[in-house]
């Protein structure tokens, strides 16, 4: 009942697709995927992580407009908080949790 | 409905906040609409524990639909209604278990509170005054502009891997002043709350639970925009008050005085009243 700043509303986090020349593409989910977003943003268990992983998979299946600059090999996702200072509010992001899942097998494009 | 026992008037009122405060998505909501609406027009269907059990499946239902995303007063009413289905027939049973929820609901808002390191330094305060779309009238009549607001939020909210950097300005003291003010309110007021309803029977403390809940209730949601928290509080406090017309009478009128709270926007027109902003 109102009492951290680290509730999964104020989360961020970020879907890297890992390029294989070396650089991250970052992505977004929107609606209907989103929702897992935020599900895994206020609980971001291991089992979370994978259902969001896997629905960031069907998103990009049904976004055949994006295009990599280089061939995809995995999905990143990292959860990230945002730390504010007492009496300053300067702030600074620190890593919830992260977790690396490579393409499926049946990856259809390039 | 004043002249009813505390247990028919708590379980009046709660058919009553769950007919202006409707919860669940498309799957669940019309049915808890059609179980408060049956409640309160049908042979005093209010008094069922089975109108009580439905409702605490349904509400139950809704909460594991969300999960994890479930607002905390989501889970507190699921409690509520599996209290009203095994007391509203046992006043005594369902006093006591009221007293209960609120006394444990407030010993672990509290306990959060003072446990958390942002919470007692006013950062949660603070942030929440300039993220929170909510807040932001109030933030306004605190001395902030709308122009430093969108700043706070695009600084708070940007890319967490950047390096840290020093915040784009100077907050007003007015800012600062009311964060202070609201943390250790809070603080203070649910922490006695708790203490008021949890003490035993027959301390001095206890005879202070009502008007400090009513007080909690009055203060609290006419900032914060949850009522259906607060009408729900209020029906536990009528469930568990003495039997007397003037706390029955001060609870129903705390209880409409929210439904202003929540279609007011007090703040707003403040905002517009003194050319804020």
């Amino acid at each position: 009942m109102f009492a951290s700043t680290d509730v999964g509303s104020a989360r961020q986090v970020l879907l890297l697709v890992e390029l294989a020349d070396g650089s991250d593409f970052q992505i977004d989910l929107v609606y209907p995927y989103r929702d897992t977003l935020e599900r895994a943003r206020g609980l971001p268990s291991p089992d979370w992580l994978t259902r969001l992983a896997r629905t960031s998979f069907e998103a990009l299946e049904d976004s055949p407009e994006i295009r990599f600059p280089a061939p995809p090999q995995a999905l990143r996702i990292e959860v990230w908080r945002i730390l504010a200072a007492e009496n300053t509010l300067n702030t600074h992001g620190e890593m919830v949790t992260s977790a690396r899942f490579p393409l499926p097998d049946d990856w259809p494009r390039d | 409905m004043l002249e009813a026992s505390p247990a028919a008037l708590a379980a009046w009122l709660s058919c009553v906040l769950l007919l202006l405060s409707p919860v669940g998505d498309w799957r669940i909501r019309p049915l808890v609409l059609a179980l408060a609406v049956l409640g309160l027009l049908w042979r005093e269907g209010w008094r069922s524990p089975a109108l009580w059990w439905a409702l605490a499946l349904l509400t139950g239902a809704r909460v594991l639909l969300d999960w994890p995303l479930a607002d905390n007063h989501a889970y507190l009413l699921v409690y509520w209604c599996l209290a009203l289905a095994l007391g509203v027939r046992e006043p005594a049973l369902l006093a006591r278990n009221a007293r209960l929820l609120i006394g444990l609901c407030f010993a672990l808002a509290a306990w959060q509170k003072w446990s958390s390191a942002d919470y007692r330094n006013d950062v949660f305060f603070l942030t929440t005054f300039l993220l929170d779309e909510r807040f932001e009238n109030l933030a306004v009549l605190s001395g902030l502009s709308y122009e430093q607001i969108d700043l706070a939020r695009e600084y708070l909210e940007a890319d967490p891997r950047l390096p840290s950097r020093a915040f784009p300005f100077e907050l007003p003291l007015g800012l600062w002043l009311m964060a202070r003010f609201s943390t250790v309110w809070n603080l203070a007021e649910q922490s006695l709350v708790a203490l008021s309803f949890l003490v035993p029977p027959g301390s001095r403390l206890r005879c202070l639970r009502d008007p400090i809940l009513l007080v909690f209730c009055l203060c609290t949601y006419a900032v914060a925009p949850v009522v259906g928290f607060g009408w729900i509080l209020l029906a536990m406090g009528v469930a568990q008050a003495e039997a007397s017309h003037r706390l029955r009478k001060a609870y129903l009128a705390t209880f409409i005085v929210l439904i202003f709270y929540g279609e007011v926007p007090w703040s707003g027109l403040l905002v517009d009243l003194f050319n804020l902003g």
